[in-house]
């Protein structure tokens, strides 16, 4: 930790928050708001003298509440940096005429009230993202009598009891009397592997582990102990795991399958009673223990959705951010240029998390090493001669790369370096003004035609975007779904791309069935440009109808890349919907929307 | 049998259909589609590997480029979201525009998701084919635009991967801009008295 | 919800599945789009008809 603040080429901004970055790989801009300290970082020594006449206690929250703190404070002995820095909430010193004595007594003057926000602006190439995980609340679970119980504590709480630098300076003792415990009892998965709305559905990755450090440290300080671990599975797969479980067990550790149903307190002795049905027995038993620690599961931290969106970042159902793919890009987002490090991506380890921010470190060096980067060709180029400044397109860009203006008579210009491609512009531009590259109508068009020129009442046309439903159709293929061989795809980058025109150009070519597919909302990678897609569909169908075609031919599906058996069973819907649709209402189709096509019709 | 898409000038299209050991053709007739493709407006070249993505594929692909002056080709194998980087690099190893390089999915969506039914599949995958050509004709040569990338990361949180990726970036000469929205760094980590497996302390 | 916090207020209207036909009551915000789903087959084919019951 020292070392952050020593090393010349790092910068350190704490109490700081990541507002705003716009640009893209290579450069993005950022803004960042630092709260203030109101204490002079380069001129305080945390010598502590201020500490010493601060009147205010507070309870200190990196001790879990378990100690207190003054308002002027360092969270811990070894904090980086290593100055104090004042809770504004409750300083009395605001107006130094209430207090003031810190200030007072600093020798080195580095104490200032008026201190001020600040707003940085900066650029960088890359950016890792390492927001880290939260413990759960143990509260909802009320049968386990989490706050009301004095002697049952969370594993965190527990951590900070038995560290040396802890509050206690690692004596262990239960709160109650402050006594040391003569048994101790754990139980496991508090808020993991939940699916009754009150915790997580997935395993948190290292509370098994976490327990058998702690059921370890017990019985190495005080043998005499006893400790009981109540548990549904012990995952100890990592390297020297199952080792340290066998310790666990050897040193006198008791572990017993099987959850308590409920804790229940002797108000005399405080102490406490699980009843659990043991798993290997089948027998209820009773078990007394003087302490309880509830394994607390880990979550996202709740103030990451801010930055989700600030970064153009995608969660999984999980809260935690998604990587671009899950073997092969483990630590990249799918924001180019963005990394994920530690938990931010799930739950972690102290191992796993160096792992993976010595990945992400090496991924964004590659990218840095090399000094540029290459855009794909798949930005969009603007036919200026076309463009009557309408402004649709410079609306439906999700990355505002368009500039355009009626008023001053500025034709529409796209930036380049912030074009991503989605192609949502050149499908709303109802001039033909836009063109995207290595995605152009005639592109498009000329897959619709070879795919209808036979049978083409037997086919189901379906365009898809690149990231979600094109993948979620690989993913299919992988698990072996099997579905009707009757649709054939077209993908585009983003469904933002389907243009209007492509859609009745399938019908006018005979098409019966045509469906659009894209990412769901919180997936979109072009921010949301999806939305677009949702409208034109709306719109399309209202024009179906007034032209007496039935709005049912054409269908709009949002599917996930995880999403294989939404893919498949879409794909048989899309088949059955196909058989309902007769030849006269084809040949309807060809006929309504061929009159008004001509000019979709490619002329080379 | 196959019409002309409207296309006119003499594109020359190559068309390199992978068994993918018997992913593929364990489903559809591989030999089938080679030899539909043959007939298919614009291609000029059609044949079957086992593996087009292994060195060997790659190999007869780059030869067959030159050979055959090939100026578009269509890669029928798996999804282009796994190795159309990797025909990418081969084409423009043989002089080929990378962006001049078409895939036909006819794994992941055809011989993997249709395997009681064969002659669909490989009448599928035939449509697939005839799409990737059509549109491999109308592909246009692409140059990529580069763009500089600034020598500094900005690392959002200061736990312990926070933490290490500074260090190792800042090591390796990177300017880093570390945020952290408590007053230390540190985060969860510092909150640890021990850590498994070496039961030592984190700090 | 919207973006900027505020509740704004929903529309009634009638929804029609065009994937399994059914047909439902249910609201909107205005000028808001909403990911929407049937409550029959979660299809998002979700039309909004014109004709609004009362």
């Amino acid at each position: 930790m020292a070392d952050v603040s020593r090393h010349p080429r790092i910068e350190l901004l704490t109490l700081a928050k990541v507002e705003d970055v716009s640009g893209s790989v290579g450069n993005f801009k950022v803004k960042v708001r630092q709260k203030p300290r109101y204490v002079d970082l380069k001129e305080c020594t945390a010598c502590g003298d201020c500490v010493a006449v601060c009147p205010v206690l507070v309870p200190n929250e990196f001790e879990m509440g378990l100690t207190t703190r003054r308002a002027i404070h360092q969270l811990f002995p070894q904090a980086v940096p290593a100055a104090f820095s004042i809770d504004m909430e409750n300083c009395l010193g605001t107006n130094p005429i209430a207090c003031g004595k810190c200030a007072e007594v600093c020798d080195k003057n580095c104490i200032s009230y008026d201190d001020q926000e600040r707003n940085l602006e900066f650029e960088v190439g890359t950016i890792i993202v390492a927001t880290g995980q939260e413990v759960m609340d143990a509260t909802p679970f009320e049968e386990y009598g989490y706050g009301k119980y004095e002697n049952v504590l969370s594993s965190i709480e527990f951590e900070r009891i038995i560290s040396p630098l802890g509050p206690t300076l690692g004596h262990l003792f239960r709160p109650s009397d402050r006594a040391l415990p003569k048994s101790v009892s754990f139980v496991q998965c508090v808020g993991s592997r939940c699916n009754d709305g009150r915790g997580r559905s997935y395993c948190s990755n290292i509370c098994c582990m976490n327990t058998i450090k702690a059921a370890l440290l017990i019985k190495d300080h005080w043998p005499e102990t006893e400790v009981k671990v109540f548990y549904i599975d012990i995952r100890a797969f990592g390297k020297g795991f199952e080792d340290m479980y066998n310790r666990s067990k050897a040193s006198g550790t008791l572990y017993i399958r099987g959850i308590p149903g409920e804790i229940m307190e002797n108000p005399e002795t405080k102490n406490l009673v699980l009843s659990v049905e043991n798993g290997d027995t089948g027998q209820l038993e009773e078990h007394e223990s003087e302490m309880v620690i509830l394994s607390v599961g880990m979550e996202a931290p709740a103030d990451m959705r801010d930055l989700q969106t600030t970064l153009n970042l995608q969660k999984t159902p999980d809260d935690f951010y998604l990587e671009a793919h899950p073997k092969l890009q483990p630590v990249d987002a799918a924001t180019k240029g963005v990394f994920f490090a530690g938990c931010a991506e799930a739950p972690k380890d102290v191992k796993d998390s160096v792992t993976q921010a010595g990945a992400a470190a090496a991924r964004a060096l590659g990218l840095m090493a090399l000094g540029h980067v290459k855009i794909p060709a798949i930005t969009s180029v603007i036919d200026q001669d076309n463009c009557n400044m309408c402004g649709t397109c410079a609306k439906a860009c999700p990355y505002g790369a368009i500039t355009v203006d009626k008023k001053t008579g500025i034709l529409a210009t796209v930036a380049e370096a912030a074009c991503a491609g989605c192609g949502t512009c050149g499908a709303e531009c109802t001039r033909g003004a836009i063109e995207m590259k290595h995605f152009t109508d005639e592109q498009s068009i000329s897959q619709v035609d070879a795919m209808l020129a036979e049978k083409a009442q037997d086919k189901i046309v379906v365009f898809a975007c690149n990231w979600c439903s094109y993948a979620g159709g690989d993913f299919a293929g992988v698990s072996r779904l099997q579905y009707p061989p009757t649709m054939r795809l077209i993908r585009t980058m983003c469904s933002g791309r389907v243009d209007k025109k492509w859609i009745l150009h399938a019908f006018a070519k005979g098409a019966p069935v045509v469906l659009v597919s894209g990412c769901h909302y919180v997936d979109c990678h072009y921010i949301d440009a999806n939305r677009w897609t949702q409208k034109r569909v709306e719109r399309l169908w209202d024009l179906m109808e007034k032209k007496g075609i039935r709005p049912e031919r054409l269908q709009l599906e949002w599917i996930s890349s995880a999403q294989a058996s939404r893919f498949q069973e879409t794909m048989v819907a899309m088949e059955k919907i196909r058989q309902t649709v007769t030849a006269e209402e084809i040949e309807e189709g060809r006929k309504v929307f061929a009159k008004n096509l001509l000019e979709v019709e490619i002329h080379v | 049998m196959t019409q002309d898409f409207g296309l006119k000038h003499g594109e020359r299209v190559g068309v390199f259909v992978c068994e993918c050991g018997m992913n593929i053709s364990d489903t559809v007739d591989v030999k089938a589609v080679a030899e539909y493709s043959l007939g298919i407006p614009g291609v000029v070249h059609s044949s079957v590997n086992k593996y087009t993505c292994a060195e060997p594929g790659q190999q007869e692909i780059r030869d067959i480029i030159r050979e055959k002056k090939l100026d578009r080709i269509v890669v029928a194998a798996c999804t282009p979201r796994m190795h159309e980087p990797t025909f990418k690099a081969c084409a423009k190893e043989a002089g080929l525009n990378p962006y001049l390089v078409e895939m036909a999915n006819i794994r992941e969506h055809c011989s993997w998701v249709h395997t009681d039914e064969k002659e669909a599949a490989t009448d599928k995958a035939n449509d697939l084919v005839r799409m990737a050509v059509a549109r491999a004709r109308y592909l246009k040569a692409q140059d990529e635009t580069e763009s500089k990338v600034i020598k500094k990361t900005l690392v959002i949180g200061g736990g312990v991967a926070g933490i290490q990726a500074s260090l190792d970036l800042a090591d390796a000469g990177i300017e880093v801009v570390l945020v952290e929205k408590s007053s230390t760094i540190g985060g969860m980590m510092a909150q640890l008295g021990k850590t498994f497996p070496t039961m030592d302390c984190p700090t | 919800m919207s973006s900027d916090g505020q509740v704004k207020s929903r529309k009634p209207c009638t929804f029609k599945c065009l994937r399994c036909g059914l047909e439902y009551d249910g609201s909107y915000i205005p000028a808001v789009m909403e990911e929407l789903h049937c409550p029959q087959c979660d299809s998002n084919s979700q039309r909004r008809l014109k004709e609004k019951k009362k």
